[in-house]
């Protein structure tokens, strides 16, 4: 009986092991089909109803709002189709989630995902091109209407590991911004923003007070993670990569952002922060700069416990380099179905990203417009001219932006970033260590995700 | 009585009160919390005791957005039930003839069931997982949640050890008596061992309501979540609001601590008895 | 083919008394087999394999050199967690172990509500980890938390506990101004919380075991003891302990293997962070399956459940031979 068992279990189980997961994959990482074929799929009419699901992330208010808009959708689109959304937690739940739904062949139809969670899953070539889609005379988008979308939230939609193809769509788009204290600012005796990273280093030093107890209660910065190191790499002339398998930011630039972090945190001009209690400092008053997310406005200005005059505004420089900044944010990726349902995805795309919707989405979650022709709509116009400047004044910040690679292993990088990080801020390591230790982890995981 | 041995006496107890109060502590406060303010529940230092009882909190955290509570407990009861009869029948059929039939491969079999038990979840995991949803196509309904535990050594164990002390006398008196296995086992071993039985169901019962991970990878569509997962998104979606994450964990908590309190003796002499056999 | 009639009458019946045995086993074999011995081999396969977000290729022993090889990346991350994973245990299992012990023989001895506190004690074994974590994360809160509170009562400044990598004997050592470097440090602050929820959890169900194992000691040994003059202390020591052995190794094997495997409650209140100062293995394991390495996380992690379980069986047959053998089967 034993034996029989094993004879079966192994067999059964070399069966299973040596059958592909998805008959579409290889060792070629192309997922397409032919450009002829897929041209035909794009141009098709959409006839009878279609109905598909798409995994998404956003939940609480936004979810709401996200709901509200893709009923709309379902209602006025006139081609039959239906947009289920299912809300299947953060970005990295989806991800476990969708590593599941590959192995069982029962992907949703569209998904939320950061860029590089989608060169994973072309790796098992479920993912549809969208160039066709985008190309269409049908159902693509017109020239001037892509040249309306900033060129960097395209550009993040290529996917150099898969011929530089457009593998995804934009979806939501924050920046990492700098945040200052206006008011805060001007008691110090300051009347611009810091032009260079040593301008804002002293800047900052300054506004360090100590009270009576001896405790630190008002410090210059705070919200050092992975996106303002990089940020601080490209605005001291570094890169993020230097080739498909060796990082950018190993050499001087890191280590000047890292040491400038260390000096920071060491002089206790830096407020260490607990989750996002930080916010809470910049509310009170007590914190000059802090670095974050533009998506964060709403947070921030719930912290406030008195009115404070804030603005956002570009990264520092070394003085030479171009002001830059990381933009990221989730993306959407169409998945193999029958030509219908990818058709149904791409419709709600275009919808979603149209100026009308992605102005409204704009004011209702703090996100960044895809569009600039965004700006010319009223709502989001009066809702940045007035209660929400901060919005414009990221919004200034896009052209400039970059976004972390589009490739297969780039979450390693970041968790090796945010790890080097971490340990300069609590001591644990020096500048110089913690970022030959984060560089070679990330060198690592580039290869290992060849 | 002595004095010295009356303050042993009171030590013993110190010691144990202690205790106790630190176990129960969490359960306390989880409870009290999920009645107080937001305010309040924010409040440090913290308030041990609500000072208006805000009632409509269970009420505002059951209606919470996104959240489908009834049907997450209507899955998690109607997987937790199905297992659990499931396991009970082939727990039972296994056990009784381990103990009472002589079969060729029983003694095999029988080791072979025990060394699973040490294969760790970890390793079987990800196999499972391709089974189930590749193999098999069950990946986000019931069957998933449910087929794989319709079996559970460990029960077959703890029943095999109650079946082998039901009298020989009794089976061989039921024999002269023409009534076969499924007789004898049907009207006179299962009436027996009717504790142990209660004590595998609960046991299972429990297992099922608590468990998370496997239902969390299989699942994707809120519709068929039990409530263990349910509560993650809950939890995400509720944020800071503790009072009313503390009102979602009871609604979790509370239905087993209230099936334990009213069984507790068969959970706590079921997990004694494996103690001593192992 | 022999018609039945052929056979004779006590083979009849021991051919039907065997198709009744294996029509009652056979719902459990097939469970047993389908989800418990064939995911078994074929884990076992699949660390052969390059297989991630799809199957590759066969691999050899690619995965075990990748993972046992010094100068690799994967090498440091499964010492770092097997580093974990051994703090854990020492976090957990002796504290757990000597609390139960202490509670089942105080409980053993004054008889007065003895049931009432069982109920107690044994409540939060029942509770779900996901739950129960909520409430732990809660009080564990940095800035509203129960917990830093209660030390600031006693003076201890308020820490981060489920968010503090550093390490808990560098903390004493530098408040004390000792400075402590690299392992010396010890477990995380993170990982230390984690050890109280697990501590909490857990002693019911091992005091429930103490207990029972003291229920089966003989009263007459403890009466015959008495009326030689024996004290309380040499009567726990001559008698409770020795007649309890094999229960307290059967709680230590159950327990250590239990903490090496524990994954629920690292994942919910930690998920391995900060500074993956929680990451056991179980928790490596499961990220390399599910969170990273799309290229071969099921072929890494596969052969890292391997090398895990090899190392929890070795540990295991460790504790039967050296302790084993000290333990009194009277």
């Amino acid at each position: 009986m034993r034996k029989l068992l094993a004879l079966f279990a192994v067999t059964a189980f070399l069966v299973a092991a040596c059958t592909p997961a998805s008959p579409t994959t290889g060792a070629s990482p192309a997922p397409q089909a032919t450009a002829t074929e897929q041209a035909t799929d794009a141009d098709i009419t959409l006839s009878g109803p279609v109905q598909v699901t798409l995994w998404h992330n956003q939940s609480g208010a936004l979810a709401k709002g996200f709901e509200e808009m893709i009923k709309e959708f379902n209602s006025s689109n006139g081609k039959g189709v239906t947009v289920k959304p299912e809300f299947q937690g953060n970005y990295t739940q989806i991800y476990q989630k969708m590593l599941g739904a590959i192995q069982a062949g029962t992907v949703p139809e569209g998904v939320v995902a950061v860029e590089n969670q989608v060169a994973d899953y072309a790796r098992a070539g479920i993912i549809v091109e969208m160039d066709p889609y985008i190309n269409s005379k049908k159902n693509g988008l017109s020239p001037e209407s892509l040249k309306d979308i900033y060129q960097p939230y395209i550009d993040s939609n290529r996917y150099p590991q898969y011929g530089d193809r457009i593998l995804s769509f934009p979806f939501i788009k924050s920046l990492e911004v700098m945040m200052v204290n206006e008011d805060l600012l001007k008691e110090l005796g300051y009347s611009a923003h810091p032009k260079t990273w040593a301008e804002f280093e002293e800047m900052s030093r300054k506004a360090k007070v100590v009270g009576a107890d001896g405790k630190v209660t008002r410090w210059g910065w705070a919200g050092m993670g992975s996106e303002a190191f990089l940020a601080g790499v490209l605005t001291r002339g570094g890169s993020i990569l230097k080739s498909p398998t060796e990082v950018g930011f190993g050499g001087a630039e890191g280590l000047e952002m890292l040491q400038m972090y260390d000096r920071c945190i060491k002089e206790e001009f830096c407020y260490v922060p607990k989750g996002f209690d930080w916010q809470d400092r910049f509310g009170e008053g007590n914190l000059l700069f802090a670095t974050g997310t533009s998506t964060g406005r709403p947070f921030i200005k719930a912290a406030f416990k008195k009115p404070i005059n804030w603005s956002l505004f570009g990264m520092p420089t070394n003085g030479t380099a171009p002001s830059r900044t990381i933009q990221f944010g989730g993306v959407i990726a169409i998945t193999r179905s029958t030509p219908e349902k990818q058709l149904a995805v791409w419709e709600f795309l275009k919808w979603f990203t149209d100026a009308k919707q992605t102005a409204k989405w704009s004011v209702l979650s703090s996100y960044m417009p895809v569009r600039a022709s965004a700006l010319e709509d009223a709502a989001l116009k009066a809702h940045w001219a007035g209660p929400d400047v901060q919005g414009a004044q990221a919004f200034a910040l896009v052209p400039t932006s970059a976004a972390g690679p589009s490739i297969r292993g780039w979450q390693e990088v970041r968790d090796a970033i945010f790890e080097a990080i971490t340990k300069v801020q609590t001591k644990k390591e020096a500048p110089d260590t913690s970022l030959a230790t984060a560089t070679r982890k990330a060198n690592d995981s580039l290869k290992e995700n060849q | 009585m002595p004095p010295r041995v009356l303050a042993a006496g009171a030590l013993k107890h110190l010691i144990l009160v202690a205790g106790a109060v630190l176990t129960a502590f969490p359960f306390y406060w989880m409870v009290t919390t999920s009645f107080k303010s937001f305010a309040e529940a924010q409040s440090y230092p913290p308030v041990l005791w609500p000072t208006v009882w805000h009632f409509e909190n269970w009420q505002q955290a059951w209606e919470f957005p996104t959240t489908l509570w009834a049907r997450s407990f209507a899955n998690t009861l109607g997987i937790a039930a199905v297992s659990t009869l499931g396991t009970l029948v082939t727990a039972v059929l296994a056990a009784y003839a381990f103990a009472r039939m002589r079969f060729r491969g029983r003694n095999v079999l029988f080791a072979i069931f025990l060394l699973t038990i040490f294969i760790p979840s970890e390793a079987t995991l990800i196999p499972n997982f391709v089974l189930i949803t590749k193999y098999l196509g069950w990946y986000n309904t019931y069957q998933a949640q449910i087929v794989p535990f319709l079996a559970s050594v460990f029960s077959i164990f703890l029943l095999r050890q109650f079946f082998m002390s039901v009298p020989q006398e009794l089976q061989d008196a039921a024999r002269i008596d023409g009534a076969g296995h499924v007789r004898f086992l049907w009207s006179v071993a299962l009436p027996l061992v009717r504790p142990a039985l209660i004590t595998v169901a609960l046991l299972n019962f429990l297992a099922s309501w608590n468990s998370f991970l496997w239902p969390l990878l299989v699942t994707s569509s809120p519709e068929i979540r039990p409530i263990q997962v349910a509560l993650v998104p809950f939890s995400s979606e509720a944020g800071t609001q503790y009072h009313l994450l503390m009102a979602g964990a009871t609604f979790v908590i509370l239905p087993t601590l209230v099936v334990y309190l009213i069984a507790q003796r068969y959970f706590i002499e079921g997990v004694a008895r494996t103690g001593i056999r192992g | 083919m022999p018609a039945p009639s052929r056979l004779d009458a006590r083979r009849r019946r021991i051919l039907f008394e065997h198709i009744e045995a294996y029509l009652f086993v056979l719902p459990a074999v097939i469970l047993v087999g389908v989800f418990d011995v064939l995911p078994g081999f074929a884990a076992f396969l699949m660390s052969l394999t390059r297989w991630g977000i799809i199957y590759e290729r066969f691999a050899g022993l690619d995965n075990y050199r990748a993972v046992l090889d010094p100068a690799g990346a994967r090498f440091e991350q499964f010492m770092n967690s097997l580093g974990v994973t051994v703090w854990y245990v020492l976090l957990t299992v002796p504290i757990e172990m000597f609390l139960a012990l202490v509670i089942a023989v105080v409980l053993y001895q004054g008889t007065s509500g003895r049931g009432a506190y069982r109920v107690v004690y044994f409540m939060p074994y029942i509770t779900s980890v996901v739950a129960a974590a909520l409430v732990f994360e809660w009080m564990f809160d940095a800035n509203f938390g129960l917990l830093n509170w209660a030390i600031g009562l006693v003076g201890i400044p308020a820490q981060e506990w489920l968010r503090e990598p550093d390490g808990v004997f560098g903390m004493i050592g530098s408040a004390f101004g000792l400075e402590l470097q690299g392992w010396m440090t010890g477990p995380s602050l993170a990982l230390v919380a984690v050890s109280i929820f697990t501590v909490w959890h857990f002693i019911g169900f091992q005091t429930v075991i103490f207990l029972a194992g003291l229920t089966n000691v003989d009263r007459e040994l403890y009466e015959a003891a008495r009326i030689d003059g024996a004290g309380e202390r040499q009567i726990f020591l001559r008698i409770t302990l020795p007649l309890l052995s094999p229960t307290i190794f059967f709680v230590l094997v159950l327990a250590t293997v239990g903490a090496m495997r524990s994954f629920s409650q690292i994942f919910v209140l930690t998920n391995g962070g900060p500074l993956d100062t929680t990451r056991n293995v179980p928790m490596l394991i499961f990220q390399t399956f599910f969170e990273r390495t799309a290229v071969n996380g099921i072929g890494l992690g596969a052969a890292m459940s391997f090398i895990f379980v090899l190392i929890v069986v070795a540990i295991t047959i460790f504790q039967f031979r050296v302790l084993g053998r000290r333990v009194f089967y009277g």
